[in-house]
């Protein structure tokens, strides 16, 4: 056993099983950014699986009725941004409880995919996004023959650390979470800047979840999102709340997992379904070590009230 | 002076259950320093948000350089040269000084953020006021002192001609008020004009030009220092004449209660907080800790309660060492507490009065028996203490959150007290309530010792230090940087002592 | 306001425009999908409440009462969870571990008689529930990991061990994976003879509601459950031991959960299969916050519920509108529970248009 473990790790190819991760890492990395935005407003966001979840199942039916994955791709994202519109209203301006909402959000989200599914079914393919396959750009390690939307994760990463610690918006997004009440009385509208932000992680969670059903496969199946929005959260408190580290966090996730595929690939007798376990076990652990020490926003989960 | 720049007409705010302001006319001249006096509660506060546009008013009109305007939030005061330094700061702690004091009113290019420009800035306004302070320094790294002059540069940033100060001396020490006054007059010089809200009676004497006085959301009447003194003042202020003093006889202090040996803690942001200190407490004593808030009082007082584990060091009770960390063998051995943070420790707000009245005892007898609670015996013990510490409450089960502030902080008291008690350590016991309220829980901490508890009082009111005090310390920087013995000390002695100035406070 | 007109305002009227509002709503997605809700809801009722049994099918009522039992227990221990601020989203794993483990005594051990099995069987379930839930009661007492994503973590993994499970080790000798059945001694009978399926989980949950309501009312731990949920720092300071609350409180909501687990397997299914009850401890958590922490409410909601789940089947049967509409249904419940300001508002701006009118039409009549 532990010899052909050790054969298995000098005959795997590392770049092949980094790419692998670094695609398999994309709805998670959507999600923490969601989680980034939100919750450096203020706002916990629990109801990212459940945007994902929606937007995955949109893009797919949007995509299959104009026979256009972009067409799918937009509606997808605008399902996302209503349910997180929706995540706004009920914790922002009913103040209630935010991990209840999101809660909520994600059994609700569940109910509608599930009901939809059934009821309109789901047998034609959908059209796919491109993979970056162009010449050239295919041959790039790493990023080479990626699916777009890994290309796009990438960019959003940059683009979110930017905004985040380098524009006005970041600056009142960060003042909102901190201390809401300073922003206020420098007259800043803090729900205003609560909802945009929780509403610009709908935009990420919609991307996240168009991975699901126009790059992995051309189908939806209820729940399919499997905890990925979670798993994204882990990897927003793991990277404290920054862009960047979160992708390494998830990397955290996925790598592992890569590698048990390639076990099993090379035939090292390992049961699947245990296998499968692997990202929520590591993300347990990786919640167990590393909560004591991250800093979330100063005002999470606390409604402003003047 | 000249022609008056605000006149606020008949502002009446209500609030579910309480008028707050009552038909208030306030108005303020053109660079003139105008003092808002009252006790906790009677309408300041509420009086100068609505100026700030964080109230709207129910009724009455606000007149800004003779035109009526309407101020629906911070903006459009900001937009009318209004500032305001808020009681509690309003600086994020994370951001940087320039990006807290641009924070609302940003300069940038196509979104990106421009902090060179507003450095200068910061630094021309810290020159002309003398508020000197690092532009680039995290404001969670600042001394609250210097977060003050953070605060003013913030409103200075944004042109203000009418500078509202909540409270501003709370969180200074004697000397570093005088400074406060210095950059004042300089700011009246220059043609800002300065709301001044306080409850304290002699830096309004010393500051003012014009004060008005409100009780219960009145305007009581308007005076210049001139014209009263401060006993006169007092009364307008409580509507009836104040013991300013606490009558208490000499202390007998009897065995050491409480021993803290070398304690060292560390704050929430992991920084050294409380850094070897030593002193004791004996039975039929008050021992003061004087210090400006931020000095490590909040950690020490927390570590000797069992809600922090201090890094090193221990805290002993009668002799015997107290488990760190451990607020139930604290309570076990006979210690007692009031918290400063009433809100977040003291109350569990939607709870019945009665259940808050029994926080730390309703698991054991009498008022439970073998798990069981005893609703009976719980309800009897809270009538009990609402008539012996006078708390106005409809009944025993209304939840704590629908009392005044005073009586929530009697509650505390009355739960705190009623347990055999070897030790009472009280954290800011009056902040934010009324002088009855005041009055009635220095007489019952004073009471305390006479039945021979050790009491160890912190507060950042130097008057109710000196005045409740037997003995003093005094906190720098979580050192205990000198002792004194209150029946002696002097109020200046204290005060360069808070500031850390060890040698000029010669023994 | 007296106490209980209070109540009757700030709790059961808002649960109660929930689910109107939630069935109003329901009633237009299926307008517009094309079907009948008049039809579609008085099938519903039909098939949850009156349709009586015959030779061959058991009594509606009863089997509403069937599917309302796993609802109650699991909803009692999520309203648990809730009542120490904690988000038991694993209720479901709880659930799947506490069957793993009642299937595994009820088949492995054999050669005992019931009264020995059968409380050996439920209590297995009982234990495993309260492991699997502790896992993330541990590691919020002790390492701070927020138990809405652990719990959420350890449902994948529930459902993997049971997979693997009944696929792998405890896989019978038939074709389907599944486990073998139960010893008979080990079943939790039924109440009345067959085709009713009525069992004794029913009381077990009842006798479950009752001891909840003993415990959040009558018992110091329950004060002190109730305490660290509201504000868990004075609970500190008033030397109430945070963590350890935390961690009973966990381990209390993960045994209901894993009775319900124990019970549905014991009683109804009788062996383990690979895939039962999806959803149900996701559902309950819209029982829970239905229930509102109140044993009667929470019991209510499960009725509700179990008639939803009940009722669906002879819906999609004779109305031709899909039983899916049912999570329709609970969607958009459970949307209002959490907000019910949005109810409020929605009513009350009914009203407002609704009063003026009703206002002059009197003047006029006048």
């Amino acid at each position: 056993m532990i010899e052909s473990i050790v054969e298995v790790l000098l005959r795997v190819d590392y770049l092949f099983l980094l790419a692998t991760a670094l695609r398999a890492s994309t709805p998670i990395v959507f999600a923490a950014l969601g989680g980034i935005f939100s919750e450096r407003s203020g706002v916990i966001n629990i109801a990212l699986e459940g945007m994902m979840l929606i937007s995955a199942y949109v893009c797919y039916k949007a995509a299959v009725l104009f026979n256009s994955p972009w067409l799918g791709l937009l509606a997808g994202v605008l399902s996302a941004v209503v349910l997180s519109l929706l995540h706004g209203v009920i914790s922002i301006r009913y103040r209630t409880n935010q991990v209840v909402s999101g809660t909520v959000l994600n059994i609700f989200a569940a109910g509608i995919t599930g009901f939809l599914f059934r009821v309109l079914g789901a047998q034609e393919s959908a059209p796919y996004l491109p993979n970056m396959n162009m010449p050239i750009v295919r041959d790039i390690p790493l990023l080479g023959n990626q699916p777009l939307l890994t290309w796009v994760m990438l960019a959003m990463i940059a683009l979110s650390t930017f905004v985040l610690f380098r524009t006005t918006w970041g600056l009142r997004t960060r003042a909102v979470g901190e201390l809401p009440r300073a922003a206020d009385t420098a007259g800043i509208a803090v729900n205003r800047m609560r909802y945009l932000n929780v509403m610009i992680g709908g935009v990420m969670a919609g991307l996240g979840g168009a991975f699901f059903t126009l790059h992995t496969v051309s189908s939806f199946t209820p729940l399919m999102t499997s905890g990925q929005g979670f798993i994204g959260l882990a990897a927003m408190i793991f990277g404290n709340w920054t862009p960047l580290p979160a992708l390494l966090a998830a990397m955290l996730f996925t790598v592992p997992q890569a590698l048990a595929g390639q076990f099993q690939m090379f035939g090292v007798p390992l049961p699947y379904q245990l296998i499968s376990t692997l990202p929520y076990v590591l993300t347990i652990i990786t919640l167990a070590g590393v909560v004591r020490r991250s800093t979330p926003p100063a005002a999470l989960g606390m409604p402003y009230v003047k | 002076m000249s022609e008056p720049i605000l006149q606020m007409r008949n502002i009446t705010k209500r609030f579910p259950g309480v008028l707050a302001n009552d038909r208030i006319c306030f108005d303020l001249k053109r660079g003139e320093i105008h003092a808002l006096l009252g006790e906790n509660g009677a309408g300041k506060t509420t009086l100068m948000n609505i100026f700030y546009g964080l109230y709207q008013p129910d009724e009455g009109e606000i007149w800004l350089n003779g035109r009526r305007v309407t101020i629906h939030s911070p903006k459009d005061a900001i937009a009318l040269g209004i500032g305001m330094v808020h009681q509690h700061f309003t600086l994020v702690p994370t951001l940087s000084v320039t990006e807290n004091v641009i924070l609302g009113a940003e300069t940038a290019h196509l979104g990106v953020l421009d902090l060179a420009t507003p450095r200068q800035r910061i630094l021309q306004i810290a020159q002309d006021y003398g508020l000197e302070v690092d532009p680039d320094a995290l404001v969670r790294e600042l001394p609250v002192g210097v977060q003050q002059r953070v605060e003013i540069i913030k409103a200075l940033y944004r042109n203000a001609q009418v500078l509202i100060l909540d409270e501003p001396t709370a969180v200074l020490t004697p000397l570093e008020v005088e400074r406060l006054f210095e950059t004042l007059r300089t700011m009246v010089q220059r043609g800002v004009s300065i709301i001044f809200i306080s409850h304290k009676l002699k830096e309004v004497m010393a500051i003012a030009d014009r004060i008005t006085v409100l009780r219960q959301g009145r305007v009581v009447g308007s005076t210049t220092p001139a014209e009263a003194d401060e006993a006169k003042l007092a009364s307008m202020m409580v509507g009836r004449p104040v013991m300013l003093q606490v009558e208490k006889r000499p202390a007998q202090p009897g065995e050491v209660v409480l021993s803290v040996r070398d304690l060292r803690v560390m704050s929430d942001r992991r920084a050294v907080a409380v850094d070897g200190v030593s002193f004791d407490v004996r039975a039929g004593e008050i021992v003061g800790i004087a210090g400006v808030e931020g000095n490590g009082q909040s950690e020490l007082v927390e570590a000797i309660t069992g809600l922090r584990a201090p890094v090193h060091g221990s805290v002993l009770l009668c002799g015997q060492p107290l488990p760190h960390a451990l607020p139930r063998a604290a309570i076990d051995a006979g210690m007692s507490h009031i918290p400063e943070d009433r809100h977040k420790y003291g109350m569990v707000a939607q709870q019945p009065l009665a259940v808050n009245l029994t926080l730390s005892t309703f698991h054991q007898p009498p008022f439970a028996q073998r798990g069981l609670l005893r609703w009976t015996t719980i309800r009897e013990h809270a009538r009990r203490l609402i008539r012996e510490f006078d708390i106005r409450a409809p009944h025993e089960l209304v939840p704590i959150a629908a009392l005044s502030g005073g009586n929530q902080q009697k509650s505390v008291v009355a739960r705190e007290l009623s347990r055999p008690l070897r030790l009472l350590v009280a954290a800011q016991p009056t902040r934010g309530v009324d002088v009855g309220s005041i009055e009635f829980i220095h007489k019952r901490i004073v009471q305390a010792r006479d039945e021979g508890a050790a009491v160890l009082l912190v507060s950042a009111e130097l008057d109710e230090i000196m005045s409740l005090s037997d003995r003093i310390l005094v906190m720098f920087k979580g050192h205990i940087v000198g002792e004194r013995d209150a029946r002696t000390a002097t109020r200046e002695e204290i005060g360069l002592l808070m500031m850390g100035r060890v040698g000029e406070a010669h023994a | 306001m007296s106490a209980r007109r209070l109540f009757w305002f700030s709790s059961a009227l808002p649960a109660i425009a929930s689910v109107v509002l939630a069935l109003l709503l329901a009633g237009l997605v299926m307008v517009i999908t094309g079907s009948d809700p008049i039809a579609a809801y008085s099938a519903l009722v039909q098939g949850a409440f009156l349709r009586p049994g015959t030779a061959t099918r058991p009594t509606a009522f009863f089997e509403t009462l069937v599917s309302a039992t796993p609802y109650l227990l699991l909803a009692l221990g999520i309203s648990l969870g809730f009542a120490a601020g904690l988000f038991n989203i694993g209720a479901e794993g709880q659930l799947y571990m506490g069957a793993l483990a009642s299937v595994s005594v009820g088949f492995l051990v054999k050669g005992l008689p019931w009264f020995i099995h059968l409380p050996l069987a439920l209590a297995a379930g009982v234990v495993a529930g309260t492991l699997w839930a502790s896992i993330a009661g541990w590691l919020k007492a002790t390492r701070d990991a927020p138990e809405v994503v652990t719990t959420i973590m350890l449902n994948y993994i529930a459902y993997a061990v049971v997979n693997y499970m009944v696929n792998g080790p405890l896989r019978h000798t038939g074709t389907a994976p599944r486990t073998p059945d139960i010893e008979p001694s080990a079943v939790l009978p039924a109440l009345l003879p067959p085709p009713e399926r009525l069992h004794w989980g029913l009381f077990l949950a009842i006798a479950a509601a009752v001891g909840y309501h003993f415990l959040m009312n009558r018992s110091a731990l329950g004060l002190r459950i109730r305490l660290v949920g509201e504000n868990r720092h004075a609970a500190r300071y008033a030397g109430i031991n945070v963590n350890q609350t935390y961690l009973i409180t966990m381990a209390l909501s993960g045994a209901l959960c894993g009775l319900a687990g124990a019970v549905e397997v014991l009683a109804l299914y009788r062996y383990l299969p690979t895939e039962f009850t999806v959803g149900y401890g996701f559902d309950s958590i819209a029982v829970a916050l239905l229930g509102q922490g109140n044993p009667i409410g929470i019991a209510l909601a499960a009725l509700l519920f179990g008639a939803l789940a009940n009722g669906a089947g002879y819906m999609q049967f004779s109305a031709g509108v899909s039983n899916y509409i049912i999570a329709v249904v609970q969607a958009f419940i459970i949307v209002f529970v959490a907000a019910p300001g949005i109810a409020r508002d929605v009513l009350v701006n009914w009203w407002a248009r609704w009063l003026p009118r009703r206002a002059r039409r009197e003047e006029m009549e006048a």
